[in-house]
């Protein structure tokens, strides 16, 4: 009988969850994101979302059948997302042999060499996305400015970010519903709060991901901003809307939301979970204010993604029936 | 979840038996085991707030002593960890057997004594 059957202890069952479902979900969660790119910024997006995909996967595929040698892992999905996910964070009018370079990146530099999917430090599309601001920053930092209409016009727009920090914008007035919805310029995927919001509805409804990080990042990002507000300036409209703005512009959002959230990346525990957020949004709005650059979540994030190894060995979960 | 494969007809049937569950072969397949993606979802499900992909891991590489500093004895094998892991890891089957060995060795340690 026992050569008729495989016999094996329990447990029995197995939960429906999958590598690859759980990778759709966040695919899926990051759709809205990309019709309101579309909708802002014309069919560059498209071009430039394919490109970063393709590649991605084509280069996975190849370094796990040339170089590993091994069985092929496109199947998980995950060197899609990875693709996905870096030109949610490139500018629409980004020539398209940049974004094969950052997927180069992305998969033989950031993810490949380290053993693949579950062992890379760092967030390759996010990896990919610091070394291209690094090495191109021109391309990198000029954005279309949004049409409403589909078709994107050729005058390049700052994003609200980098007008703060040059003082051509004041947080008091910026256009706030625009920022919410998405008419502002800036990467794919950092348009609109409003489509990155309803993907982080989704993946909690699918219990893809749990609130611990994001909800810490932006957390603290306002408090940070609320405190600065309330030291820097006198007029107590600006204590209600820096908060804001930090919140609604660049990648705040989308860097809490899909980057910060990467499971390879982030801590184990919920204690852990909520210290790397913490450290994220303090780290974020230092670069903000001070720094060189007028966006930090990228910066904020690789930074944590390092410390996220000792805080598994340090930060462990309570034991049942310990204090 | 927790109870043991009639692996032949002669199995017995015992007090604490409460009753035969019979499943279908596709709710007792199990799926192919691919790389552990960190995503935390057994440290959510593990009731005794242990760490089963780090125990598992370690008991893969025999490091018994690691296993023991993780509590890997307060395992109540449930197997809520494996139940959940996407990647299709046998945790359980891992940190059994890592469970099993470090228990041996504190046998035997406390018998010097
Ligand atoms: S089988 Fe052990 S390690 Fe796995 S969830 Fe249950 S108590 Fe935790
Ligand atoms: S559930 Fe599986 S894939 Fe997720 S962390 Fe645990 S062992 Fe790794």
């Amino acid at each position: 009988m026992a050569n008729r059957f495989f016999v094996a202890p329990a447990p029995h069952l197995h939960g429906e969850m999958s590598t690859v479902r759980l990778m759709a979900d966040v695919i899926i969660a990051l759709l809205p994101a990309l019709v309101i790119s579309v909708k802002v910024f014309g069919w560059d997006v498209l071009a430039v979302t394919a490109v970063s995909v393709v590649s991605c996967v084509a280069l996975e595929a190849f370094v796990q059948h040339f170089i590993v040698r091994g069985k092929s892992t496109v199947g998980n999905l995950s060197a899609a997302l990875t693709g996905l996910l870096l030109a949610m964070n490139l500018p629409s009018n980004i020539p398209l042999w940049i974004v094969v370079v950052g997927a180069v990146f992305a998969i033989c530099v950031a993810k490949m060499p380290f053993g693949g999917l579950g062992k890379n430090p760092f967030n390759p599309a996010l990896a990919a996305r610091v070394f291209l601001l690094i090495a191109y920053p021109q391309q990198m930092t000029s954005f279309v400015a949004p049409s409403v209409e589909g078709a994107a016009d050729a005058a390049s727009g700052a994003t609200p970010l980098a007008a703060l920090k040059a003082g051509m914008l004041s947080a008091c007035d910026a256009d706030y519903g625009a920022m919410f919805t998405g008419a502002t310029a800036g990467s794919l995927g950092e348009v609109s709060a409003l489509a990155l919001l309803l993907g982080f509805a989704y993946l909690l409804m699918r219990r893809v991901i749990s609130w611990h990080i994001p909800v810490s990042i932006l957390a603290t990002m306002a408090i940070f901003a609320t405190i600065y507000a309330g030291v820097r300036f006198e007029d107590s409209m600006m204590h209600l809307y820096l908060p804001a703005f930090h919140l609604l512009s660049g990648g705040a959002m989308l860097g809490a939301i899909y980057m910060a959230t990467d499971y390879v990346t982030s801590p184990m525990t919920k204690k852990g979970m909520l210290i790397y957020g913490v450290g994220i949004g303090v780290l974020t709005m230092c670069i903000r204010l001070w720094g060189a650059y007028p966006e930090g979540m990228s910066f904020a994030i690789l930074i944590m993604n390092s410390v996220t190894p000792l805080l598994n060995k340090y930060v462990k979960p309570r034991r049942f029936g310990s204090r | 979840m927790m109870g043991r494969a009639l692996s032949n007809v002669a199995m017995p049937v015992m007090k604490g038996c409460s009753g035969i569950t019979i499943l279908s072969g596709s709710e007792v397949r199990r799926g192919e085991e691919s790389a552990c993606i960190k995503c935390a979802k057994c440290v959510e499900a593990c009731p005794m707030g242990l760490e089963p992909y780090l125990l598992a891991k370690i008991s893969k590489r025999k490091g018994w002593e690691a296993a023991e500093q993780n509590d890997i004895v307060s395992c109540i094998e449930c197997g809520c960890c494996q139940f959940t892991c996407p990647a299709n890891i046998p945790l359980l089957d891992y940190v059994r057997l890592g469970k099993q060995s470090v228990m041996g060795i504190i046998r035997s340690r406390n018998a010097k004594k």
